[in-house]
């Protein structure tokens, strides 16, 4: 593997992942041996360490990054580390974290599905001494407050900033090109998921900016190449051929290029198109004309936080109310800025941010959350769906809204905020 | 007991029974007409409710979509017609998708050596299987759901979880977009010469009738001192080889390698060939009706969403129209009676 580091330019992360199956299998057989895991970094010799368990799905790109980023950062922090697919169905999560737990694993690093799975988890983390950050889903109207200390923090991105900020850009451009007229398709995610309905929240609010654009057409995509490309066919068989095709999540944006190209129809000239996640084919795609823009939400950035958040936790660190829910918008890709996506976040063999500095409890005063990392208020992202009956927020958050803790805490992230996502000349952490 | 579901003589014997409009009635008719007039009744419904269902565009989406799945189907029909199942289809497709995509990205190799390079995989694929079934005698069931677990977990590591752009020119888009014959797209075209070469090699070939006999009594083959290894061995290796050519296809299709390539066409297909005629319990059926199985799968999924049909109710749609199809075509009564 060092070898495999040190290879010069050109590297993709594409060739990073493709070996690292092999390097998480070699890392889950020394994750639970003291002998080798002692060695694993130096910062294991002045801080508390204990198994990290990640439960992910390793058929997708957004998840295999989060992986491999969250395997590199618990070297640095020298956590043992171990991962499981567990195919997005949170009843065998709860399996896997159980059986993790009864490994040896204190440390829980989730991307739930449906958020089911979550309080259980947390209370076998807690029972054990231990820690779950959850970078996936939650049950509407719940956080990490209402499952007690063990699960120490939600994080999320801002699809109502970053995929607002793609699909706004889009609209924007197609408006100039075709005039206020402009008419989209809309490929969803699959039907009910509650992160998909942050991003139709998201696309509405862009497109209703722009009076005249109207769209006239939507299947789901369900978040994959194939349907998102026979959702466009259909589409375009029913409708004709509209100015703009939104697409929410790369994965059927890339289904959707497929279309396009099948019917002989120009991508990014006579259809502009956006998605959100940043995958390396539409980052590319973005650099050659093809798309217009996406939302780069670095998963490297979830998987790296949350290990450094469980870090911190295991060591003590008290992190207040607003911290336990926390999220951030990344950046909107187009062709202006996506060499700088490319060359940091994509063909850059080092971790494109620092754990340490992530970490409280190593960088102290120099903490620096690398990524315009906020507290989230739980009215502004649940918004989209209804309250429960008789929903009450948790004591704790309402306390820290009007004791102005929540304010106060936003306004220190921002100011730790100082290695900005934009910076594309930072070099990352070779690990 | 071991009873031989063959068609001819139960269409005889009901025949015999109730004259002419008992034979129309029988299960071969129903088999061979009900699918044929489900497809008129749909494509009726889809055209009254919008006209741009039978636009040219349409023509060609639809035919599109539906070649990688015929393809993929008439390997997985003889397995069926011989008694068994492989429920690795969509793995082999998957995994061949991503072969071709390494050889093109990663090599540079020629668009036809990709496809050598698929065409070798299906035949090692399906050689395994055929391995499990025959040698290690595992259920056909059990022996595929494994293999195709195996891989689609060597998929994912060809492909590291991620996808993979093979195309940024059209030349290899073409290979399965481009159009000999105007409206139809070459994947389909490819797909339907596969159709009437196996069609044929079905009722006129030693090998298509040896199969369709495994099927309907597998023991009594063996008794009559028909080779059954050797004949699941090579439909083991059909299966697997169309399906990976499949998978070639949609790679084309889709321009990228991507992990779910292969997602749906396990189920897509099944449903095909049982929709198209082809009982599960083996012996009855072939080749010839998947093609209508095929054509009754694609046309109700892109009828539906064409219409505007919404997809909570599209899901119920498509689930009634293949109980309904299954009920009209297979006979049951014969599930009762073929012990296996």
């Amino acid at each position: 593997m060092s070898r495999e580091f040190s290879t010069p330019s050109p590297y993709s992360r594409r060739h990073f992942l493709r070996n690292a199956g092999i390097g998480t299998a070699l890392m889950g057989g020394a994750a639970f041996n003291p002998v080798l895991s002692s060695t694993a970094s130096a910062a294991s010799e002045s801080y508390k360490v204990a198994p990290l368990h990640q439960l992910l799905l390793l058929s997708n790109e957004w998840c295999t990054i989060i992986n491999d980023a969250a395997l590199r950062a618990a070297k640095v922090l020298g956590l043992p580390y171990q991962s499981t697919t567990f195919n997005l169905n949170d009843s065998l999560a709860l399996t896997q974290a159980q059986s993790a737990a009864a490994a040896g694993a204190k440390l829980f690093l989730t991307n739930s599905m449906d958020g089911s799975s979550l309080g259980p988890i947390a209370k076998t983390a807690h029972s054990l001494g231990g820690y779950l950050v959850n970078v996936g889903t939650d049950i509407p109207w719940t956080s990490p407050l209402d499952y007690g200390p063990g699960f120490s923090q939600d994080f999320h991105p801002r699809e109502d900033i970053g995929f607002y900020g793609a699909v706004r850009e889009t609209v924007r451009q197609a408006v100039a090109k075709f005039g206020d007229k402009a008419t989209f398709f809309h490929i969803t995610g699959p039907t009910g998921t509650f992160a998909d309905d942050l991003r139709s929240a998201a696309v509405n609010h862009a497109v209703s900016e722009f009076p005249g654009v109207k769209i006239i057409g939507s299947l789901p995509g369900n978040w994959n190449a194939g349907d998102g490309q026979k959702a466009t066919e259909d589409l375009i068989s029913r409708l004709g051929v509209p100015n703009g095709i939104i697409a929410q999540n790369d994965g059927s944006l890339t289904g959707v290029l497929a279309a396009l190209r099948g019917l002989g129809i120009k991508a990014g000239d006579k259809v502009l198109t956006c998605g959100v996640d940043g995958s390396t084919d539409i980052l590319r795609a973005i650099k050659s004309g093809r798309v217009t823009a996406t939302a780069f939400q670095s998963p490297a950035y979830h998987g790296i936080q949350a290990v450094a958040h469980l870090f911190d936790a295991l060591n003590g660190y008290q992190f207040t109310t607003p911290e336990r829910f926390v999220g951030f918008a990344g950046i909107v890709v187009t062709k202006d800025n996506v060499e700088g996506v490319l060359k940091r976040y994509v063909d850059n063999p080092n971790l494109p941010f620092d754990p340490r500095l992530l970490s409280h409890v190593i960088s102290g005063d120099n903490w620096d959350p690398q990524a315009p990392l906020v507290p989230i208020k739980y009215e502004e992202y649940f918004g989209v769906v209804p309250k429960p009956a008789g929903y009450k927020p948790p004591a704790a958050y309402v306390a820290s809204i009007k004791s102005g803790e929540f304010d106060r805490v936003t306004r220190q992230y921002e100011a730790a905020y100082k290695l900005k996502l934009e910076d594309f000349d930072y070099p990352g952490v070779k690990v | 007991m071991t009873t031989i579901a063959t068609d001819a003589p139960r269409a005889t014997d009901e025949t015999a029974a109730g004259g002419p409009w008992h034979s129309w009635i029988s299960r071969e008719s129903r088999a061979t007409w009900l699918p044929i007039i489900a497809l008129f009744i749909l494509v009726g419904c889809f055209v009254a409710k919008s006209s741009a269902f039978l636009s040219p565009m349409n023509m060609v989406v639809m035919g599109a979509q539906g070649g990688p799945l015929l393809l993929i189907s008439l390997g997985a029909t003889f397995v069926i017609l011989m008694g068994s199942i492989d429920l690795s289809v969509g793995g082999v497709a998957a995994l061949s998708a991503a072969l071709s995509g390494v050889a093109l990205h990663d090599a540079g190799v020629s668009h036809g050596l990709a496809l050598a390079v698929a065409v070798v995989f299906g035949i090692v694929a399906g050689g395994f299987n055929a391995f499990l079934v025959t040698v290690l005698r595992l259920p056909s069931f059990i022996a595929t759901l494994a293999s195709g677990s195996i891989f689609n977990g060597i998929m994912l590591h060809v492909l590291g979880g991620m996808a993979l752009s093979v195309a940024d020119d059209d030349s290899f888009a073409d290979i399965a977009g481009s159009q000999f014959i105007p409206l139809v797209p070459n994947v389909l075209f490819y797909a339907v010469i596969a159709w009437a070469v196996l069609t044929a090699a079905q009722y006129n070939t030693r090998f298509g009738r040896y199969t369709t006999a495994i099927g309907a009594g597998e023991r009594v083959a063996l008794l009559t001192g028909l080779p059954v290894n050797r004949y699941k061995a090579a439909v083991f290796i059909l299966s697997s080889t169309l399906a990976s050519v499949g998978g070639f296809f949609l790679l084309s299709r889709l321009g990228s390698a991507t992990p779910s390539i292969g997602d749906g066409y396990l189920l897509d297909s099944v449903a095909a060939i049982v929709v198209g005629g082809t009982a599960l319990t083996g012996g009855v059926g072939g080749i010839g009706r998947t093609i209508l199985g095929v054509a009754l799968i694609t046309i109700l999924s892109n009828g539906l969403n064409v219409c505007g049909v919404s997809s909570f109710t599209q899901e119920i749609v498509k689930g009634a129209v293949i109980i309904l199809a299954v009920l009209t075509t297979i006979d049951r009564r014969t599930l009762l009676t073929v012990v296996k």
